[in-house]
């Protein structure tokens, strides 16, 4: 049972989170390339903490949706990835702390 | 109201992550000491070897050392910004400098301590806007020891000055060797392609 089915008109703004970017890793990533116009690997893996499986995995995700570049070159002779969000991938975002916002925002005092 | 995540702070945290390797604690002592030299032993051959060293320490050691660490990151529009700020503070003080040494002192002749403490206030002001843009905190302490010696180097003539420039450049080269001891063990060198120990465990 999905969240939308689960409830009325309460639950609409939960139900409107992204899944692929509310994974906490996947919005780390998003996240740090949001702020800067490119960056590597290396660099990403260093400013989230994730393993090289890990971010590869997430990456491949966010790829298929359209929502990061991977860019793969060479410096000198050795290849080198670049990645670097679309503007798919920044709308998205910006949607997802939008929606956020708005789930806390209504939650009820106690 | 709550943000879930604060974009400003990340991308100060990756600035700083880059930048604070040591290496400008180490080019800003390795300036004071070829200030010191240079005041010391009287040759201006000091300060110029001692600079292309400093130079030669940056740009290598980002090179070999920073980059095979930390990886490689273009900073968005906002950062490039404050970075032409710094280009821009840095080009002014150059011009004014340049304005300035070119009035003689005959027409002006202020005294000592009032061209002392005009230097003291415009070496700590480039420095003070340089550490802004660049969210360098230590680079305040050193523009302060810097603006100091340099206001000591006018009003005085005796050792105090090249004393002075010679403790704070050691003391900058040795904090930064320091964090660049701590940089390198913070982000040990790592092949390509083989996963780091640690960070988050999650099933994607």
């Amino acid at each position: 049972m999905t969240t939308r089915e689960a409830g009325g008109e309460g639950v609409k703004p939960i139900g409107n989170i992204d899944r692929l970017i509310h994974e906490p890793a996947r919005l780390m990533i998003l996240a740090h390339l949001y702020v800067v116009e490119s960056a590597d690997f290396l660099f990403l893996m260093r400013q989230t903490g994730l393993t090289w499986g890990n971010l590869s995995s997430h990456m491949s995700k966010l790829e298929a949706a359209g929502y990061v570049n991977i860019e793969k070159g060479f410096k000198g002779k050795k290849p080198h990835t670049m990645l670097r969000i679309t503007d798919e991938g920044r709308a998205a975002l910006r949607e997802y702390q939008q929606s956020m916002r708005q789930v806390l925002d209504e939650l009820p005092d106690r | 109201m709550t943000t879930p995540i604060d974009l400003k702070k990340i991308e100060r945290k990756a600035w700083m992550s880059y930048f604070h390797d040591g290496f400008w604690d180490i080019f800003i002592g390795l300036l004071m000491l070829g200030m010191g030299f240079n005041i010391l032993f009287d040759e201006t051959v000091w300060y110029i070897v001692i600079l292309w060293l400093a130079v030669l320490v940056l740009i290598v050691g980002r090179r070999l050392i920073t980059i095979p660490r930390v990886g490689r990151v273009k900073f968005g529009p906002a950062r490039k910004v404050k970075q032409r700020k710094v280009m821009a503070v840095g080009a002014i003080s150059l011009l004014v400098g340049l304005v300035l040494s070119f009035i003689p002192l005959s027409v002006v002749d202020p005294p000592q301590t009032v061209v002392a403490a005009i230097a003291w206030f415009w070496i700590m002001l480039i420095f003070g806007l340089v550490a802004y843009f660049m969210d360098f905190k230590r680079l305040y302490a050193y523009g302060l020891l810097f603006a100091i010696a340099m206001a000591l180097v006018i009003a005085l003539d005796d050792l105090i000055p090249t004393i002075v420039f010679l403790i704070s450049g050691g003391v900058a080269l040795l904090i930064g060797l320091v964090v660049l001891i701590r940089f390198i063990r913070k982000y040990p060198r790592t092949a390509e392609g083989l996963p780091l120990e640690g960070g988050i465990d999650d099933n994607p």
